[in-house]
């Protein structure tokens, strides 16, 4: 085994193992538990970025392949589109990583959590660095056992409920995956991922196009249902129970991002976009996506609980990356997969907030956040940066997405998507902005609801404060500098280039 | 030319026609502002991001930079309004972000047009409506009236003035480029500015505060522009534009003057200016906005028929309804006391007024081949001079009934009306029917009482993911070992 391919490898390793390693931890090994978390989350950081440098730079190949059984590989690649998603999981796990330990401080059961957290996240990076669809069906399964017990991590009978509605879902979406999966393998041998063209390309001769539709369709629907696609969606709002750093997981690291991510490949490494195309994949997904996309949003702005309205919030937003891909033209991929990286940014700072707004004040209605501007300025400078990011104001990431989806949707001859964007722009707007106003615009009540202060000269625990703003830095940078060579812009350009070779 | 490639999805600032005149009007224009003093942090940052803002969307040189600074403003410009927590004031501010949103998002539709290189009328109407929120055009001028009434007065002087001229810097530097041919958009653009004029002035009228007047003023001012507009579209573009960026000058100094005026302490000599502003709105002979006027009725002359007669028997009324506007302005202006809040002062306003009515004159002798002797000719001076005249014979007139309108009209118009149905509306928008969610699916589970269960000895069993964990290491390890 090359050293290229034992960097894929590691970089699954270096959270895997910590995770296993903490199973075995007591519960008051406080330090112990800490420094095996950042540890591996930081060495992941640093070897993604060495990797990032080699691709950049000499287009080197990361391969490890494994033989299970004949045809059937175990195999972790890294091209531009793995890369895109894995320095996103991985940077946002370290963030993460640091925000729950501060969240959980003095929680029970806290092994178990970190455990099974670490797991999730290797799971996530497998799903980015897996080279065929056996790799990807293998990580999607480990990733829904993994979360499971985080989001029901705190036990209570409204939490099991949405766990059961979570298992139900989830693994009928795998077991639909996996039906394809063996279909398409029966027919044409192992698929393996192709950045340029796609995988079936020059393979299908001979074949019913029925049957490739039908494989085509039932992939899409089982990772739809992790993307939240309507009428996929109904367990992710419920799964808003699970404790803030999870719900920071769900929504924006990894578990529907696992889908949309999922979906890019399906219809640009496994069909290609032109086949896709033609046999009538796309448009259904592009209607699909884009009814998401209104009704999210309509249900966002009747929920009164924060995170209850943040959820639905991603039900639409996540749907702007399954837009992106269905569009099947170069700018709008472009959108949709800058907007996975944009939309993890945004989604993280809000779900960071939110739960800083709950830890510190109690607060967890709407109604409760009249004048927290003043109290928590920090946290909210960050939701407000975050929130006018989603509703597409310039200059800031969300804006970035939204031109090139756009832009895509008309040069895809689809130019009725335009509408849809603008729609759902404004309703962003409508359920976010009301947020900011009654924060930064209204008196405050009297009292909060459960104050409790955390920190002797902060507005709340500093492991809680800095992610949000770090994140809510992203925001700005991956707005304002997107035409520069470190934006996300830059690098979803780079795998556009290769999916659609001039 | 500045270049940032980088920046954003590149950004790109340069001077043209457009950008040389209206950019030293909109850093006047936020001098007057900041010459107001401000109660609060609030409206210092407001006023800093929305400057910034007005003063890169005026100087960019191309339709994307326009946007992004553009949109700095709308948002900003909402702590403009908002300075205090009454109702009225939370009102007025979420009309008029509601409308800027709107109208952002027309203009965002137009920026995707010009991007995909698809000009036409299409993508030019978006651009009209696009900054048309701010420039006051039906039915996006709503918010105008109520955001210059309640706003401070420092945010109601940057409404007047920079924030209306970033809006026309973007509609007179862009609406060729984007509409392809703008010839198609003349006859619209025409009948919209000619009704504008005419509705701006009539609810304006019916005001009864002073700040609200000027308001509906700025609306009926900017229907002006915008016919003009149609007229240089319908003709030589490159000659008139010189005649519109005058107006765009004239009223771009003077609103926000005459707002600044409604702040400053009372006095004979403040009294005075402001009656000079007044008539410089009305178009008196002599005025800015007499010398756009003309120069524009130029081009009225080589219109094609019913255009020409139409517009040329229009534009002298316009004087008349905006001099009937401007005499409801000075009445309740003089009877009104100096809203509460920082008063502006006296020396600051009359050195505001004065810029206001001399620049014109300036750029007049710049830009016009034959300017003094055209003004100054008895057929033009007779042409300006009697519809101010007969305007301000009707005031009186009206005066003279002393009869106060029986209805008064709130500022915000059509909004107030209209704001508890769309509220409700939007409220039934929030209910859309709950889509069948896999319900079978769940209930089967449930009823499946063994599977809950052994989920409930899974759960307690924290060792379940480790030897789940352990299972997969070791088949890894026997897998490798093979």
């Amino acid at each position: 085994m090359s050293w290229n391919g034992a960097v894929p490898l590691t970089i699954l390793l270096s959270s895997l193992l910590p995770g296993l390693a903490i199973f075995f931890l007591g519960e008051e090994r406080h330090r112990t538990r800490t420094v095996l978390n950042l540890s591996g989350a930081v060495v992941k950081v640093a070897l993604i970025g060495a990797m990032l440098i080699g691709l950049y730079q000499a287009e080197r190949a990361f391969t490890f392949r494994l033989p299970l059984l004949p045809g059937i590989d175990f195999l972790l690649n890294i091209d531009a589109l793995a890369m895109l998603f894995v320095s996103l999981s991985g940077g946002l796990w370290l963030l993460t990583t640091v925000y729950a330990i501060g969240y959980l401080e003095e929680s029970p059961n806290r092994s178990r959590f970190f455990g099974f957290f670490s797991v999730c996240v290797s799971a996530t990076v497998g799903i980015a660095m897996a080279g065929n669809l056996f790799t990807l069906f293998l990580f999607y399964e480990l990733l829904t056992l993994s979360t499971y017990p985080l989001v029901v991590h705190r036990g209570t009978p409204a939490v099991l409920n949405a766990g059961r509605l979570y298992l139900t879902y989830t693994l009928g979406g795998g077991a639909t995956v996996l039906g394809a999966v063996v279909w398409l393998q029966a027919l044409v041998g192992p698929v393996e991922f192709i950045e340029t063209g796609g995988a079936l390309v020059g393979r299908t001769a001979g074949l019913d196009p029925r049957a490739l539709t039908a494989i085509g369709a039932l992939l899409l629907a089982g990772f739809a249902v992790k993307a939240a696609v309507v009428p996929l969606h109904g367990w992710l709002p419920r799964a808003m129970v699970a404790p803030a750093p999870v719900s920071a997981l769900l929504h924006a690291v990894a578990v529907v991002k696992a889908g949309a991510f999922a979906i890019v490949r399906v219809v640009h490494d496994v069909f290609g976009a032109e086949m896709a195309r033609d046999l009538g994949l796309t448009t259904p997904l592009a209607a699909a996506a884009a009814t998401t996309i209104i009704l999210g949003s309509l249900w966002a702005l009747r929920q009164t609980d924060l995170k209850r309205r943040l959820a639905y919030s991603t039900v639409s937003q996540v749907s702007y990356i399954v837009l992106g891909t269905a569009l099947a033209g170069p700018v709008a991929l472009v959108g949709g997969l800058v907007h996975l990286v944009h939309q993890g940014l945004m989604k993280i700072t809000l779900f960071f907030c939110a739960g800083n707004l709950a830890e510190t004040l109690g607060i967890h209605d709407i109604r409760e956040l009249r004048g927290v501007g003043r109290r928590m300025p920090w946290t909210m400078a960050a939701f407000t940066v975050a929130a006018l990011g989603m509703m597409a104001a310039p200059p800031l990431a969300g804006f970035v997405s939204e031109v090139h989806l756009g832009l895509g949707a008309i040069e895809a001859g689809h130019p009725w998507a335009v509408p849809v964007l603008i729609v759902s722009a404004l309703l962003n707007a409508a359920y976010f902005l009301p947020i900011v106003y009654a924060a930064w615009f209204r008196p405050p009540a009297a009292r909060w609801p459960q104050e409790r202060v955390l920190s002797p000269r902060l507005e709340t625990r500093a492991s809680l404060l800095f992610p949000p703003l770090i994140t809510a830095a992203f925001t700005i940078f991956a707005g304002v500098l997107a035409g520069s060579i470190v934006s996300p812009l830059e690098w979803a350009q780079l795998v556009v280039d290769r999916e659609f070779p001039p | 030319m500045i270049e940032l490639p980088g920046f954003v999805l590149g950004l790109n600032f340069g001077a043209d026609a457009v950008a040389a005149a209206l950019l030293p009007v909109a850093v006047l224009g936020w001098l007057a502002a900041l010459a107001v003093p401000s109660p609060g942090r609030r409206l210092r940052l407001a006023s800093w991001i929305a400057g910034i803002g007005s003063l890169g969307a005026v100087a960019a040189a191309d339709l994307l930079t326009f946007y992004v600074f553009f949109g700095i403003v709308t948002i900003a410009a909402y702590g403009l309004v908002v300075g205090d927590d009454s109702r009225k004031t939370r009102w007025a501010g979420r009309i008029y972000l509601s409308l800027a949103l709107v109208g952002e998002m027309i203009l965002l539709a137009a920026l995707l047009l010009h991007l995909a290189e698809r000009p036409g009328p299409l993508a030019g109407w978006l651009l009209v409506f696009g900054v048309g929120a701010k420039l006051g055009l039906p039915p996006l001028h709503v918010a105008l009236a109520p955001a210059y009434e309640r706003a401070p007065t420092r945010g109601a002087v940057a409404f007047a003035g920079p924030l209306l001229v970033t809006a026309m810097a973007g509609l007179l530097r862009f609406l060729p480029e984007i509409a392809g041919a703008p010839a198609a958009l003349a006859p619209g653009l025409m009948l919209l500015g000619l009704f504008t004029a005419f509705a701006g002035a009539g609810l304006g009228a019916l005001q009864e505060r002073a700040r609200a007047v000027l308001g509906y003023s700025s609306v009926s001012q900017m229907g002006l522009l915008l016919a003009f507009t149609g007229v240089a579209a319908a003709g030589d573009w490159l000659a008139l534009l010189p005649a519109l960026l005058l107006f765009a000058v004239h009223h771009g100094l003077v609103k926000p003057a005459l707002v600044l005026g409604t702040a400053a302490a009372p006095g004979r000599a403040v009294a005075a200016a402001q009656v000079l502003l007044a008539l410089a709105i009305a178009a008196l002979a002599l005025t800015g906005g007499a010398m756009a006027k003309l120069w524009v009725e130029g081009g009225v002359a080589a219109l094609a028929e019913p255009w020409h007669g139409l517009v040329a028997a229009l534009l002298p009324a316009t004087s008349v309804a905006s001099t009937l506007i401007m005499a409801r302005f000075l009445w309740l202006a003089r009877a009104g006391a100096v809203p509460p809040g920082p008063t502006a002062p006296p020396g600051a306003f009359l050195m505001v007024a004065a810029v206001a009515l001399v620049v014109p004159w300036v750029l007049l002798l710049r830009w016009h081949p034959a300017p003094a002797a055209l003004m100054l000719a008895p057929a033009h001076l007779w042409a300006t001079l009697w519809p101010v005249f007969r305007g301000v014979t009707i005031a009186l007139a009206v005066r003279g009934l002393r009869r106060r309108p029986r209805w008064r009209l709130p500022p915000g118009d059509v909004a107030v009306l209209l704001d508890r149905p769309i509220q409700r509306w939007l409220g039934r928008l929030g209910r859309p029917p709950r889509l069948p969610s896999l319900p079978a699916m769940a209930s089967l589970l449930r009823r499946v009482a063994h599977i809950r269960t052994a989920e409930i000895r899974l759960r307690d069993l924290a060792a379940t993911g480790i030897a789940y964990l352990l299972l997969l290491t070791v088949l890894l390890v026997l897998a490798t070992g093979t």
